[in-house]
This record gives C-alpha cells, sequence and structure tokens, in this order.
C-alpha cells in the first residue's frame, strides 16, 4: 500500500527526513511516532503530495507519487482520506455539511451525498449531531466530524496526522479506538502521534522516527520502547 | 451529468462568493462602470463620427485637373486600380463646356478654357489627405480642388478625443485590475479554510478556481450593462435633438447605422470590462491562491 525508498526531504540547510525507506501493507494499521521535529508530519505531507521528496521514491497503490503532476494530484487524494490535528472543520457548516462538502464539489448526486454522509455519521456515533455547527461540538465530536469526511470517499488508506493532539487523554482514546475500528473494517490506516498512552495500548505497528532516520521499525511496539 | 452538477455548485459557490465580498461588490462595480462608461463614451462619439465623416461622401471626393496633353481615359484607369479609391469620373473638357453653353450664353468664337477634369472619391475620410498627395505628383495634373474644412476638423477631433480617452480609460483600467485584485484577495483570504479542505480531499482545480474567475466575469457583466444605459440615453437624446434642429440637412441612413453602434459599443465594453476584472481576478488567484 504504501513504500517509501530512500526517501530524503531537505528544507534549505535542514534535513527533515534522511534516507527514510519502510513498507506498510493493506488493510494494517501503523503509528509513525517520535518527538517534535522527527519528520512525522512531513511523511504524511510526501504521502499526499503536498511535498515532494528532496530524493527517494514515494508509492502509494503502487504509485509514485512524487511523480504525480498537479492535474493528477486531486485523483489520488481522492482515494486516500486525511485526518488533521486541527480538524479543518468549516465554522459556517453544519457536521453534515462539512463532511458532505467535498463530495458536492466533486459533482457526486445529491441522494448518494446523503447516503454516504448518514453512514460515516453512523461509523463515528455521531447521527444525532448532523445539524449541529462545529461551535456546538466537543474536540472529540469535531474530531469525530473530521474522521467522518476523510472516511465518506470511500478510501483504501487513511492518514492521520497528529489527530489527538489537541484532545484530552480520554478522547484521544476514544479517537484511537474509532480508527481502529475503521481499519477493522479494512482500510489501512497510518497515524502520526506522539501521544505515548494511547500508542502503548493500542499494540500495533509502531515505526519511530528520530532527526529524520527511522530509529526502529516493530511490528507490536509501544511508545516508550522506541524512543 | 456530473459536469453539469458540477457547473451549477461552481455557480452557487459564485453567488456565496459574491455576497460573502458585501460592500466591496460596489466598490468594484462602481469604478468598472465608470472606466467602461468612459470608454463607452469614447467609442460613441467616435463611432459617430466615422459614421458623419463616412456619410459625408461630397467631402470624400476632389476634382483633378489635368493638361491638354494628358490621355484621360488612361490616367483615369490607372487612378482607379488603387486599392482606397471607391470611384473615378472623367469629365470631358468638351462635354463640360457644351453642358456650360447650354447655361450660359457665350460667343461662338470663344476658345474652351476648361480642362479635363477626373472626379475622384475615396473609400474612407483616412485616405483622402494621402490620396491627394499621391495624385498632386502624378504628371500632367495642374491642380486639384477640394474641400478639406469640415472632414479635417472632425479627423482632428476624433484624433484628440481618442487621445484623451485612451490615457483615461488605461488610468482608470489599471485603478479597476488593483482594485478588482484586492476584491479577490478578499475572497481567497475569507474562502482560506474551504480551499484547504476542497484541495486536501482532491477536489479539482478549476473548481476551485472557477468561483473567483466567475466573479470577475460577473462584474464585468454588470458593469457593461450598467455603463451602457446612460450611453444609450445620451444617444437617444442626441439623436432626437439632431433630428429637431437639423433633421432636414442630415444625411440619410444615419438612424440605422446609430442603433447597430450601441450593440457594437455593449460588445465590446463587455470584452473590455472581462479582459480588465479578468486581469485583476488571475493576478489575484496567481499571486494569493496557493493549490
Amino acid at each position: 500500500m504504501i513504500h517509501l525508498i530512500n526517501v530524503t526531504k531537505t528544507y534549505s540547510e535542514l534535513k527533515a527526513l534522511d534516507d527514510v525507506s519502510f513498507e506498510i501493507q493493506p488493510k494494517e494499521m501503523v503509528f509513525i511516532v517520535g518527538p517534535s521535529g522527527a519528520g512525522k508530519s512531513t511523511v504524511m505531507r510526501l504521502l499526499y503530495r503536498e511535498e515532494r521528496p528532496t530524493s527517494g521514491q514515494v508509492f502509494v497503490s503502487n504509485v509514485d507519487v512524487s511523480r504525480l503532476s498537479h492535474s493528477q494530484t486531486p485523483i489520488l487524494r481522492r482515494r486516500m482520506g486525511i485526518v488533521f490535528q486541527d480538524f479543518k472543520l468549516l465554522p459556517n457548516k453544519t457536521a453534515f455539511e462539512n463532511i458532505a462538502y467535498p463530495l458536492f464539489a466533486i459533482g457526486m448526486d445529491q441522494n448518494e451525498i446523503n447516503k454516504r454522509v448518514h453512514g460515516a455519521l453512523k461509523v463515528v456515533s455521531l447521527t444525532n449531531k448532523a445539524n449541529d455547527f462545529p461551535k456546538n461540538l466537543s474536540g472529540g465530536e469535531q474530531q469525530r466530524v473530521g474522521i467522518a469526511r476523510a472516511i465518506v470517499q470511500g478510501p483504501s488508506l487513511l492518514l492521520a496526522d497528529e489527530p489527538t493532539g489537541n484532545l484530552d487523554p480520554i478522547t484521544s482514546m476514544e479517537i484511537f479506538q474509532l480508527l481502529d475500528r475503521i481499519n477493522q473494517r479494512g482500510t489501512t490506516v497510518l497515524v502520526a502521534t506522539h501521544n505515548q498512552q494511547v500508542v502503548d495500548q493500542m499494540k500495533k505497528r509502531v515505526i519511530s522516527l528520530s532527526n529524520g532516520k527511522v530509529a526502529s521499525d516493530e511490528k507490536i511496539g509501544t511508545y516508550t520502547t522506541q524512543v | 451529468m456530473r459536469k453539469i452538477r458540477m457547473t451549477y455548485r461552481m455557480l452557487y459557490e459564485t453567488f456565496l462568493d459574491i455576497w460573502r465580498s458585501g460592500w466591496s461588490n460596489l466598490v468594484v462595480i462602481s469604478i468598472l462602470t465608470s472606466v467602461l462608461s468612459i470608454f463607452g463614451l469614447v467609442l460613441q462619439v467616435s463611432f459617430g463620427l466615422n459614421l458623419i465623416g463616412e456619410k459625408l461622401n461630397d467631402q470624400l471626393e476632389f476634382s483633378v485637373y489635368l493638361a491638354d496633353s494628358v490621355d484621360v481615359k488612361n490616367f483615369a484607369v490607372n487612378l482607379g486600380k488603387q486599392p482606397y479609391i471607391k470611384r473615378v469620373e472623367v469629365i470631358d473638357k468638351d462635354v463640360a463646356w457644351s453642358e456650360f453653353r447650354k447655361n450660359f450664353v457665350v460667343g461662338e468664337d470663344f476658345q474652351n478654357p476648361l480642362p479635363n477634369t477626373v472626379h475622384v472619391q475615396v473609400a474612407r475620410s483616412d485616405y483622402l489627405q494621402s490620396t491627394i498627395m499621391f495624385v498632386r505628383k502624378m504628371s500632367g495634373v495642374i491642380d486639384i480642388n477640394y474641400a478639406p474644412g469640415v472632414l479635417g476638423f472632425i479627423n482632428k477631433l476624433k484624433a484628440l478625443l481618442q487621445i484623451v480617452g485612451t490615457i483615461i480609460t488605461v488610468l482608470l483600467a489599471s485603478v479597476t485590475i488593483v482594485i478588482t485584485a484586492n476584491t479577490i484577495q478578499l475572497v481567497i483570504h475569507t474562502r482560506q479554510s474551504e480551499i484547504e479542505v476542497l484541495r486536501l480531499m482532491g477536489v479539482e482545480d478549476w473548481y476551485i478556481k472557477g468561483p473567483l474567475v466567475l466573479q470577475g466575469i460577473f462584474y464585468a457583466f454588470l458593469a457593461a450593462t450598467l455603463a451602457i444605459i446612460p450611453l444609450y440615453a445620451l444617444q437617444t437624446f442626441l439623436w432626437e435633438t439632431a433630428q429637431n434642429l437639423i433633421g432636414n440637412v442630415l444625411p440619410t441612413g444615419l438612424s440605422g447605422n446609430y442603433s447597430s453602434n450601441i450593440y457594437r459599443i455593449y460588445y465590446i465594453l463587455l470584452i473590455f470590462g472581462i479582459v480588465v476584472s479578468g486581469t485583476g481576478c488571475f493576478w489575484s488567484t496567481k499571486k494569493y491562491l496557493k493549490i
């Protein structure tokens, strides 16, 4: 599903990633951990082609995304879901409208949009909050709306960049369990986080980055032993 | 079907953007309307002067008097081959003398003093001066007679008007481009989060940029329509006044040409408006919209 081969990313003088290689199989759930500045978000940005590597190759579903043209990028992004630390919800739209917005903009039929959005709301257990605006939702609920928006197009890959960075520990656990449920439904999930407690409890594969390099990669790892 | 839905939804987004722009719309539309009104006025007067010039056919004619040694028919044929000459008519000196004698009593022994004459009509008023200069240099030409008065004045007025009008239009158009660009920048800033969500969720560029471009076209359409109203009213007023005052001496066929001119002016204003506001939109999206 994902394959990074000798990827280096340099910003001016700063090396964010240094010869990073790893592979993630379909339907896996993987955590990328590391301290701030370790290169976690850079990996994510390379995967959804917000950035191009300075050298090396980044494959998603056998496509070298670093070679994708600007006009081909939307096609790649429609095949993956992205969850952000700051949720990126539009304040003037309800939960339903936020989830429906990307579908609306790609020209999907309204009946299909309704069906998909209700389905996504059901997955994140927010059917009763469909008509609420973000300001009336808790942080955890807002992130669940963000996750619903990310999965509404039925992606085979879900990227979550620090999804619990703005949430308390209990809510964070709920969010990770939700991501785990989505993974169990067959979606590959890659989570960049520095939430130690949750990573330790999830017992999933953990790739640890340190100073832009892969420090360790364990099938069932913990944050504590990695960093 | 999907493209139709997306186009409809893009129009909806455009409407929302215009709504969000609030008072900025008014500023852009008023300035663009002023620019187009001035530009339209220049066009209108310029077209009007052209029309009058073209209708004053006799002003486009001049007479060439030739020496007896010149073969007048050959001269006329050669002249008629020039592309900017519309008509050449030969007046033979004997025919002219005979006509003259029909109207005036002249003694039998009086010698014919008239020269062979060629009446020349040029296709457009712009060609008159250069043609006269060209003909004057031809051999056997004794003299040329023409009435440059009204036409010369019209041409000078038209040139002056075009220079002044162009300077004002360019200045105001530049201001409009800057203001349109600022308005679009404001829209981009307001929609920043939406644009980011759309592009990260895989929405195509044209759907994101489309509403901003359509907003520019909307400004142009509205401003051109608003600008044509006073121009139409002015044209109607001037035409009716001219009919009342000098209707009997106005060249025939002016009315129809005047009506078609207003449509021509509207189309030109619309295109000019789209170019001006489109430049503003393009500049702004290029500079501020990062997709």
